[in-house]
């Protein structure tokens, strides 16, 4: 009788442990996940580049605050369309905002003249300092530094050079939230 | 359809660059853990090898190679794999539709099947055009299976086509002015890098190209623009999800090395876990075994930094560890063992109970595997509560015969334990066992509570009847031994009793998981029936027996129908797929459950038939 007390007082222990254990725990699988940080805290890595113009720069040393890495192709349908209000946006930050245009032209004479048409169209807007247009002939930084092999595709990376977040696809850079983003990084607050 | 046979075709004509080699010396235990999603969860690339390797072989091992082995050929060696007799086409109906050549092993080559879509293509195209109600025969059924599974092993095989060292130029010029080594091949990754190169190499020659045939160089041009062309179909290559999404916008869908291009989620990190990838492929082609371990390293810690705390590395190698330990397996094999010593006679008694007792510890090791592998109870699935029934059954067994020496725990054990195996490995041969459940039974307290209640009373049931057939059978062929007759009732009465404990009490639980998750008590859903009518059926024998009513042999015929009454709560409801329990929808058992309904039905009735008849005579 008192062996079979002692199992049944054991029963109830093991069962209110399992309950306490069953209410402590969540298994992965489950888990309420808190919301993802829109921060991707990965730092940019520093990579150089040469400009349109023939000067060399690296990430690191550019001196605005927030970097707009944008990857684009003269034959893009979309990138050609986001280019006037992407510049606009670049060159109302005051210079607190860099835009590195990476092109995947595979025919370096296509880019040229696109960006000349461009910069055509654009008038003053389309020739600012703080817009550096790069042939990426090798797809040394789309392809191998990024991952990147389809246009457009952006790149926000803020004033410590972390990468905030990436856009694939023309993101409407008129939208309210696209010029949050941009004024975000452009502000150095991150 | 005719556009994708004449890329497989083609593609397969064109990969001559690729050629095979044997690759025994490398290790692939690093490989095999590497994460990949597959059917919404996370697990080593290992398990989703042998899912695959099983469905299209029937077998996770094949010509000596392990299922990571098979899949690091079809990955990154394809031709050989294309050659490989991997497909097993047991259906003489099938054969015979495709016209494959006869073949005892019934197994066939991805090219065979290939040329053999090719050909009987107009086929192929009306069975994808029928609906699939109106396809009821079953080589016809099984044709459209196998073309699914071609259909995935080219998938497969094209996933990682982008690291795959498929390009080569032989020209030195050519070579020289594209920017690559002569002779040596490499991958889209290293082409896309030369491409505007090239692209100023072809262009100009196109211009020029008439009608005459081109020479070696052009023709050296032309086939890496044709490659390039192709390769454009295997960014659908969706299967393989091996890239955690390195971006914040849904993190919870991985993606293949091509849809991770394709829908802009690449970053430095997945950039790193590419070049990892290429390098396994470079290593896996020139058997370099310490570029392919550290390769394979790099690729696991890359993935599982990207992965964050959507993988847990513990138990991707628990499982990778489970799946080499087969402790299903071991367990039958005991249970087979015991079977064989207990019919060589009681000289080896002792043997046979430690046989058992060491087949319920593999058996319960497996399940405790399950369990830390899963964050779960076991008991999610039907596989799953056929392998936990079973254990029931055997550990019950044992305690029986702790209980009453030289009685029938050891029998009742091993046999049940061994066809509840054999169930569970058929029901292990559709694929994953760990698959993720529907969202209503993804919840570890009801999984605990409800469902191991019910499927401890399935086993419980199941001792019950099969002490009731023993008891039969005990009074048929010894009725004088009414001393061990006695002992088999107490069993029985016993086992009744708690089977009904535990149908019982999951019964209600049940019914509170169901009042809080749907609304309602009790719904007279099919499943909710099929428990009533357990708890129903051992209150029935068991108010028989305490009334009066039911002898002992009449209690034991109800006894041992409670297999049937089991069998059909159990299985049979899912047949049904109807009501809110049927997520647990099974096809093609309700001939087998016919059959065993219709044996069971025989056996009982025939059994008292003789006792009746025995008891009429000495009257």
């Amino acid at each position: 009788m008192k062996v079979k007390l002692w199992a049944l007082a054991a029963i109830f222990i093991l069962c209110g442990l399992a309950a306490v254990y069953d209410a402590w725990y969540t298994p992965t699988a489950i888990l309420a996940r808190p919301p993802e940080p829109a921060v991707n805290s990965d730092v940019a890595p520093d990579f150089s580049f040469q400009t349109y113009g023939g000067n060399t720069y690296h990430l690191r040393g550019l001196t605005e605050k927030g970097v707009v890495l944008h990857f684009w192709a003269s034959w893009c349908a979309p990138c050609i369309a986001e280019f006037p209000v992407l510049l606009e946006k670049i060159h109302n930050a005051h210079g607190n905002l860099a835009l590195v245009a990476v092109s995947i032209d595979d025919d370096r004479s296509a880019m040229d003249s696109f960006i000349t048409r461009l910069q055509k169209q654009m008038g003053g807007n389309g020739e600012d300092t703080h817009v550096y247009w790069v042939w990426d002939e090798k797809k040394d930084i789309s392809l191998k530094t990024f991952s990147t092999a389809d246009v457009p595709e952006t790149i926000l990376i803020d004033s410590r050079r972390r990468m905030i977040d990436k856009i694939a696809g023309n993101p409407g850079w008129l939208k309210i939230e696209q010029a949050a983003r941009l004024d975000a990084i452009a502000s150095g607050k991150n | 359809m005719k556009k994708l046979l004449f890329t497989l075709v083609a593609l397969m004509c064109l990969s001559g660059p690729m050629q095979a080699r044997a690759t025994e010396a490398l290790d692939y235990s690093v490989f095999a853990r590497l994460p990949v999603q597959h059917e919404g969860r996370i697990k080593p690339i290992d398990s989703f090898a042998r899912s695959f390797l099983t469905a299209f072989s029937g077998s996770s091992r094949i010509d000596n190679l392990a299922a990571s082995g098979w899949l690091a050929e079809l990955l990154f060696d394809p031709d050989q794999s294309y050659t490989r007799e991997v497909f097993n086409v047991s259906n003489p109906g099938v054969r015979h539709s495709l016209d494959l050549p006869d073949r005892s092993n019934h197994h066939y080559t991805f090219t065979e099947i290939a040329t053999a879509m090719e050909h009987h293509k107009s086929m192929v195209d009306s069975l994808l055009g029928a609906q699939a109600k109106d396809i009821t025969d079953p080589a016809q059924q099984q044709v459209l299976v196998l073309y699914t599974y071609m259909l995935q092993y080219f998938e497969i095989s094209r996933s990682l086509s982008l690291t795959l060292p498929m390009f080569e130029v032989d020209d030195r010029a050519i070579a020289e002015k594209i920017g690559v080594t002569a002779g040596q091949h490499f991958s889209y990754l290293e082409m896309i890098q030369h491409k505007a190169t090239y692209l100023a190499l072809v262009k100009p020659m196109l211009g020029r190209l008439g009608h005459d045939r081109p020479s070696e160089k052009q023709a050296d041009l032309l086939r890496i623009g044709f490659m390039l062309q192709n390769m454009d179909a295997d960014r659908q290559t969706q299967i393989l999800r091996i890239v955690p999404p390195a971006w914040a916008q849904n993190r919870d869908v991985w993606l293949s090395p091509w849809a991770m291009l394709e829908a802009g989620q690449g970053s430095p990190r997945t950039a790193e876990l590419l070049q990892s990838w290429q390098l396994m492929a470079q290593a896996y082609r020139n058997k370099d075994g310490v570029v392919w371990e550290k390769a394979s390293k790099n690729a696991l810690a890359q993935t599982l930094t990207l992965a964050g705390p959507q993988a847990r590395p513990v138990a991707l190698n628990a499982e990778y560890l489970y799946s080499l330990a087969h402790f299903f397996d071991i367990s039958l094999g005991f249970y087979l063992a015991t079977i064989l010593t207990l019919l060589a006679g009681s000289k080896f008694y002792r043997l046979s109970f430690w046989l058992l007792g060491s087949g319920a510890l593999s058996h319960l090791a497996g399940l405790l595997a399950r369990i830390f592998i899963m964050e779960r109870p076991p008991v999610g699935t039907l596989y799953e509560s056929v392998i936990f029934v079973g254990l029931i059954v055997v550990v019950s067994g044992l305690i029986l015969e702790i209980r009453n020496r030289h009685g029938p725990g050891l029998v009742i054990g091993a046999l049940a334990g061994a066809i509840l195996q054999m169930m569970g490995m058929a029901f292990a041969a559709d694929g994953d066992t760990m698959g993720t459940l529907v969202a209503v039974l993804n919840t570890n307290f009801w999984l605990a509570t409800h469902v191991v209640a019910i499927t401890i009373g399935y086993g419980c049931c199941l001792v019950t009847g099969l002490l009731g057939h023993v008891y039969l059978l005990q009074s048929i062929i010894n009725p004088s031994d009414s001393e061990r007759l006695r002992a088999t009732l107490r069993l029985m009465l016993s086992a009744a009793l708690i089977a009904l404990l535990f149908a019982l009490t999951g019964t209600v639980l049940g019914g509170i998981w169901a009042d809080q998750s749907w609304g309602r008590f009790w719904g007279w859903d099919p499943k909710e029936n099929g428990a009533l009518l357990i708890v129903l059926w051992l209150l029935s024998i068991l108010h028989g027996w305490l009334s009066g009513l039911l002898r002992p042999v009449g209690f034991a015929m109800g006894s041992a129908l409670t297999v049937v009454v089991v069998a059909l709560s159990w299985f049979g409801v899912n047949l049904l797929n109807v009501g809110l329990h049927s997520y647990g929808f099974t096809t093609g058992i309700a001939l087998n459950l016919g059959l065993f309904v219709a044996f069971e039905f025989i056996l009982i009735g025939s059994g008292g038939l003789v006792l009746w008849q025995r008891k009429r005579s000495i009257a």
